[in-house]
């Protein structure tokens, strides 16, 4: 994958990222955290193309509260929310011509789940937050043969979140 | 009487954030969490005024699931507002050909989400 690729599709995820906890009240700002040693929520979702492949696990500390309802189940309330994630990347990869199919999310809780990976800029995204860390694990596989140019302005391109439309 | 109002979402976070801003305004709701069991409960219940219907679930995703809602002729007045995260121009054309009647972007409004349906069901 060309840098200015893989430069991109990270730029995309932290938008995504701090658009959607923004929605739920919550500002991301990207801190080199220390990796801690295990976490306790995380969301799985993969998404397919002929020429992108890949997923994200979306690992938090806390789940935001949503529209002043507390997660019945916080193990739900993650994977929708990686959902939630991959649908804004989604969406703004519409603008450079490439549509993802996405799966429908997992996710784990548990008291001590481990990384068995060194987090690194390539594939790690870690926030902070005033409910604490976020973290995004990105793995991409990408034909050498794609190129992500802009073809039109996201905002023009896929409806935006909150958006209504009636038929 | 206040209109029964059939949610259908494979996270049962968002039906419980939906169901709270609908019984807040004054519907009644029930839950559904795949498309087959929309289905069935549509089927079950004639008393349903409208539906609101995540796309991608597992078993049957929303589409299929306003495709098969839309082929029995009975329920052609009935209103179906997709709640989803995608916003791709060609599913939405899809849905708007099976049928539906609205397209939202999670994370929805709730007013925003109140407001259609009242105007669906009035």
């Amino acid at each position: 994958m060309s840098i200015e690729n893989q430069n991109l599709l990270r730029q995309l995820c932290v938008e995504s990222c701090q658009e959607l906890f923004e929605a739920y009240d919550v500002d991301l700002v990207i801190e080199d955290i220390e990796q801690p040693e295990t976490c306790g929520l995380v969301g799985f979702i993969g998404f397919t193309n002929p020429e992108l492949r890949g997923a994200f696990a979306l690992a938090i500390e806390r789940p935001p509260v949503a529209m002043g309802v507390e997660a019945a189940n916080a193990s739900d309330w993650v994977g929708e929310l990686s959902n939630q994630l991959l649908g804004r990347f989604k969406n703004k990869l519409i603008g450079y011509g490439v549509i993802l199919e996405m799966s429908t999310p997992l996710a784990m809780s548990g008291r001590e789940i481990s990384w068995i990976t060194e987090f690194s800029h390539d594939n790690t995204i870690q926030f902070g937050s005033s409910n604490g860390a976020v973290i995004v694990y990105t793995d991409f596989e990408i034909s050498s043969e794609l190129e992500l140019e802009l073809v039109r302005e996201p905002e023009s391109a896929a409806m935006a979140e909150g958006e209504l439309l009636f038929f | 009487m206040s209109h029964k109002i059939l949610i259908v979402d494979d996270s049962a976070t968002v039906r419980q954030q939906v169901g709270l801003a609908l019984q807040q305004a004054g519907f009644d709701t029930v839950e559904a969490v795949d498309g087959v069991q929309g289905l069935d409960a549509i089927q079950a219940d004639v008393t349903i005024a409208a539906v609101i219907c995540d796309v991608n679930m597992p078993r049957m995703n929303g589409l299929d699931m306003v495709r098969a809602v839309k082929a029995q002729g009975r329920y052609a007045d009935l209103p179906i507002v997709m709640l989803t995260t995608e916003g791709q121009p060609s599913l939405i054309r899809e849905a708007r050909e099976a049928g539906a009647k609205g397209w939202i972007i999670k994370p929805f409004k709730a007013v925003q989400l109140v407001a259609a349906i009242q105007k669906l069901t009035s």
